[in-house]
């Protein structure tokens, strides 16, 4: 059977202008992201990682090169239609747990559910990342890695494609980052989620199904893990 | 060191709110120009007041009478207290002239032969006085002669108790008298229908038949001297030659007009400018607060160096100073122009030997400290808080607003609510400072706006409720003595009067209780359709058989009420007294009247029914009409009601546009301001929220409306509270006007109440359309990675 890419880069590249100086943070990109895939991005700092995964999660747009997703070809697309790609197909995850203050945990989900065409129960969501209880918190009554499973519930809520988590982890220290983690792990089991997730713990390539390696901005290389661990087998 | 890169510093910070600094710069720059050009324009025309008043020996009071013999002046100056004394000359005169068809009236003015009067002094412009021998010369009102564009040497025709008379122009002046071209009859100045004629004594002595009498009397009172009890002494000694009392210059009309503006120029130039420097000032903690907010870590590290409150304030205090005395010296600039531009129309209307623009240096000064008090109360209460943290904990980022559920949230109603309708009313419901002054801020604009226009509506009112439901009738003719009512069949047999009918007024002093008033009783003629008198609701009333009508002006000088019986002194005459009911108080915008029949004033002079004024409607071409007009036995005086209400519109929509205009500019200043700064702020410090929901698939108009959701809230609650605050400002400044002469009412007009709302939703609108672009323009990733 020939699996087919959920998204995909044709030579990819992307410029930053800097005056008069460009600066190249992105070199002929060429990958390919499956269905259902667990993916970790891996490089050292500045070599690439965030700008790639905001340009697949259509935040960003490149310099030049294409990008594909399904049969639609994201480079091509306006800003409005960019917008309505992220609405249907993508949840993000950053360092910083960007909640909305105003909005209790629930609400945070549901301010996304409100607008998606297939969303689960906002219940269910927090289930997912064992918060259930503290639906009517606000962000400002939860600790960081709290936090940071309700952004989790948020972005999966909708029942996106994919979920792109740029150090999810990076603020966290590791007992919390590993709550974290397995709540991300269990959306990518549980609901076949394509997940990308970028970090510098090396460590946490192991619970991958591919890891991809940058180095100044282009793939250096590409590992496929044969067993997967799960979050509690990592060694750190 | 230190000194050099704060201060690189501190530029790099205003290029960084340039937009702020603008509107808070020019916010402050109107505060200004209304301080600085209503100061300066008030002392300009107050110092011109003065001089005139003092260099024309302008009169304390001023007396008229019937007839006295000239040996009662030396009376007078003997009263204990009266420093000295004048006696004059002055009548009306029906006036033609080849530069216009209708008749005017002519105010002629005694002077002694060919000399300057001793009071009330004429301040010539050209030409010279009326040579001792002449019979003709005279010298006129600057106003009229301007007007009508005339040359030294024109002449006009005056019909002096019944004969036509030549005069020729020799010189052109002003007096503190006339700075106004106001004749009585009418309520608006009217250059071109009126002129002050000064001419011999002794030319007005033998066509009145007034030899070594006198009908005018001018006195000067000792310093200290109450002008009250002069009154009474002259009253007492001039009421056997039928004066009509005394008065002061508080009831001398082109002084009452004078005072009047005054008043309303120095109302004017500290309200207004209040409202924009409380706004400056407000504006300018909204932005500095944020701007302390982002160098919260800077600050604390400062203070954690050892140094001093003082110099971090200083730093801010800079900032502030550099916004508002940018601001001030616009504010000058445009003073200045408001300054000029007032006075050059003021110079339409009033007539003074020298009426140009002039300020004061402790004006400009005063423009300075006020605004640096600005930026000091500005600064102070953005810094206030910074200050009483110690270091460590200013170093922090200061904690975020933190959220909860409100009571209000238990109702069923918000549960229906979208999350982003909800973030919108958590953020109302935090009440924060900012948004409440906010939406004082917009309330005030529609103040600003509510209180400059309603006048216009109120005035417009009077206006039409005067022209169609009291006046009806075309004109008016002044007869020089009572006759018979036969002569109004004369008038009907004119070409184009459609309707004429007799009206008898007498002077008369009312008596009530210890209060005493000079006016007039307007005796009508049965069923009159060209006098109305009306009621509040504006409906027409009957008059009594038996009583009289008193308009509320008089009824208010008097403190009287319907059924309140009050006496009446006729001054003509036997001057006989009569005690009669009030039946109602009417309302008659424009003067201080009693109103009664003919009959009755006919019973009460124990004489047959005559008539000294006729009311006339007319239509067509009155060309005709006036050469008729003007050739009619014993007519005094006769006045359109058309010209001078054709005149009084074009100047007021001409003022209202000009008015409503500037008002608008201000207000939307003012609008803009408050909001383009709240929103401004509001997107700092909610960026990192706004880049999440767009990250989140939220489009940019959803982003957008989020983001102003929680202003327009503000914006239109504070709507209805400028409405209500602007009502009540608008009552309060109708009360402080206190003219003798006519009675303001206050006029709710509901196209004033939507101009001011469409003026602060264009200010609103167009700051969402610069915020708008910066929502647009946003970068996400950049966004984020700025709290990362
Ligand atoms: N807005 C920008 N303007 C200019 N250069 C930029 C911009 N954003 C990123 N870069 C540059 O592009 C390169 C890649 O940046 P990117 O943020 O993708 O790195 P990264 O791999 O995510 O690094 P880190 O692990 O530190 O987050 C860097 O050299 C960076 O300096
Ligand atoms: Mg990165």
């Amino acid at each position: 059977m020939v699996k087919l890419p959920l998204i995909k880069t044709v030579n990819l590249n992307k410029t930053y202008q800097m005056g008069e100086v460009e600066v190249p943070a992105l070199k002929k990109i060429n990958i390919e992201l499956f269905e259902g895939e667990f993916v970790v991005l891996l490089g050292h700092s500045g070599c690439g990682k965030s700008t790639l995964l905001n340009i697949l999660g259509g935040l960003d747009r490149p310099t030049e090169g294409e990008i594909w997703f399904d049969s639609e070809a994201l480079h091509n697309f306006s800003d409005r239609e960019l917008t309505h790609f992220r609405r249907k197909n993508i949840g993000f995850i950053f360092q910083m747990y960007n909640l909305i203050p105003r909005l209790s945990a629930m609400e945070n989900v549901q301010l996304v559910t409100e607008i998606s065409e297939n969303p689960m129960v906002p219940e269910r969501a927090l289930d997912l990342v064992g918060l259930k209880s503290r639906a009517d918190h606000f962000p400002s009554q939860m600790s960081g890695g709290e936090q940071q499973r309700v952004a989790i519930a948020r972005a999966i809520a909708k029942q996106p494609r994919m979920l792109f988590c740029d150090e999810p982890t990076g603020a966290l220290d590791v007992k919390t980052g590993i709550l974290v983690l397995e709540a991300i792990q269990k959306v990518n089991l549980e609901l076949n989620t394509t997940t990308v997730v970028i970090t510098h713990n090396a460590a946490i390539a192991d619970m991958a199904d591919r890891v991809i390696i940058l180095v100044d901005g282009q793939v250096h290389e590409t590992k496929t893990n044969d067993i997967k661990c799960n979050v509690k087998e990592l060694k750190w | 060191m230190v000194i050099s890169v704060l201060n690189r510093k501190l530029i790099r910070d205003l290029i960084n709110i340039k937009a702020q600094v603008f509107s808070i710069s020019l916010i402050v720059g109107l505060g200004v120009a209304v301080l600085f050009g209503f100061t300066s324009t008030y002392s300009t025309l107050k110092m011109s007041r003065d001089y005139f008043f003092k260099e024309a020996k302008f009169a304390d009071l001023f007396i008229p009478i019937k007839k006295a013999p000239l040996h009662t002046l030396s009376e007078i100056r003997e009263l204990n207290g009266v420093a000295k004394a004048e006696a004059r000359l002055e009548f009306d005169a029906l006036l033609s002239i080849s530069s216009m068809k209708e008749p005017g009236v002519v105010h002629f003015v005694s002077i002694p032969d060919g000399q300057m009067p001793t009071f009330n002094k004429i301040f010539l412009n050209s030409g010279r006085l009326p040579s001792t021998v002449s019979t003709d010369e005279v010298v006129v009102s600057e106003g009229f002669f301007k007007a009508h564009k005339l040359q030294l040497g024109a002449t006009f025709f005056a019909t002096l108790n019944g004969i036509r008379k030549k005069f020729r122009i020799v010189g052109v002046g002003v007096s503190p008298e006339y700075i106004i071209a106001l004749n009585g009859t009418s309520p608006f100045p009217d250059d071109l229908h009126f002129v002050v004629a000064w001419i011999n004594q002794s030319v007005l002595e033998a066509t009145f038949d007034m030899r070594a009498s006198f009908n005018s009397a001018l006195v000067k009172i000792r310093p200290g001297v109450l002008e009250e009890k002069i009154k009474y002494l002259l009253d007492e000694n001039l009421n056997k030659y039928g004066s009509r009392g005394a008065y002061g210059r508080d009831r001398q009309i082109s002084s009452v007009f004078i005072n009047e503006e005054l008043k309303q120029l120095q109302v004017n130039a500290t309200t207004v400018p209040l409202i924009f420097f409380l706004v400056a000032a407000f504006i300018l903690n909204v932005v500095l607060s944020r701007l302390v907010n982002t160098h919260r870590g800077e600050i604390a590290t400062l203070k954690a160096l050892g140094y001093f409150d003082r110099s971090i304030f200083n730093y801010y205090f800079k900032i502030g100073s550099i916004i508002v005395l940018s601001g001030t010296l616009f504010g000058l600039v445009m003073g200045l122009w408001i300054g000029h531009s007032m006075m050059k129309l003021y110079a339409e209307f009033y007539h003074f030997p020298l009426l140009s623009y002039d300020f004061k240096f402790s004006q400009i000064v005063l423009s300075f400290l006020i605004s640096i008090l600005t930026a000091f109360v500005g600064v102070y209460t953005s810094l206030k808080n910074i200050f009483s943290l110690p270091p460590a904990e200013a170093m922090r980022p200061s904690a975020p607003a933190s959220f909860h559920k409100g009571m209000y949230e238990t109702s069923f109603l918000f549960n229906e609510l979208k999350m982003r309708a909800r973030m919108t009313i958590r953020g109302v419901f935090t009440f924060s400072r900012r948004s409440l002054m906010t939406g004082l801020g917009m309330s005030l604009a529609i103040v600003l706006l509510i209180s400059g226009l309603f006048w216009q509506d109120s005035i417009n009112h009077l206006i039409t409720a005067q022209y169609s439901f009291v006046q009806k009738e075309t004109g008016s003719i002044m007869l020089t003595h009572a006759i018979r009512p036969n002569a109004i069949f004369e008038v009907l047999r004119l070409p184009g009067i459609l309707e004429a009918e007799g009206f008898r007024n007498l002077g008369v002093r009312v008596h009530f209780q210890n209060k005493v008033q000079n006016t007039t009783l307007k005796g009508f003629p049965e069923n009159s359709s060209l006098q109305g008198i009306i009621n509040e609701k504006m409906e027409d009333i009957q008059l009594p058989q038996t009583g009289i009508f008193v308009s509320r002006i008089l009824a208010k000088q008097l403190e009287v009420q319907e059924g309140d019986i009050i006496e009446i002194e006729v001054l003509e005459r036997k001057k006989p007294k009569i005690k009669l009911e009030i039946k109602k108080i009417v309302d008659s915008f424009l003067s201080n009247e009693l109103f009664t029949s003919r009959k009755i004033i006919s019973d009460l002079m124990d004489s047959d029914d005559l008539i000294n004024s006729i009311l006339f409607r007319s239509i067509g071409n009155n060309s005709e009409l006036y050469t008729r007009l003007k050739e009619l036995p014993s007519v005094l005086a006769i006045s359109y009601k058309d010209s001078a209400l054709k005149t009084f519109n074009e100047t007021s929509a001409k003022f209202l546009l000009v008015f409503a205009f500037i008002l608008s500019i201000f207000a939307g200043a003012i609008g803009f301001g408050v909001v383009y700064n709240n929103m401004r702020v509001t997107l700092a410090e909610r960026d990192w929220e706004l880049a999440t929901l767009r990250i989140l698939g939220f489009t940019i108009p959803e982003v957008f409306l989020t983001l102003i959701a929680e202003i327009s809230f503000i914006f239109v609650f504070s709507i209805p509270i400028g409405w209500f605050l602007g009502l009540l400002n608008s009552k309060w400044l109708i009360s402080k006007m206190s003219m003798d002469a006519f009675q303001i009412p206050f006029i709710f007009n509901p196209g004033t109440f939507m101009f001011s709302t469409l003026i602060l939703l264009f200010s609103g609108v167009l700051s969402a359309a610069f915020i708008f672009k910066r929502v647009k323009k946003m970068d996400l990733v950049a966004t984020l990675k700025s709290r990362g």
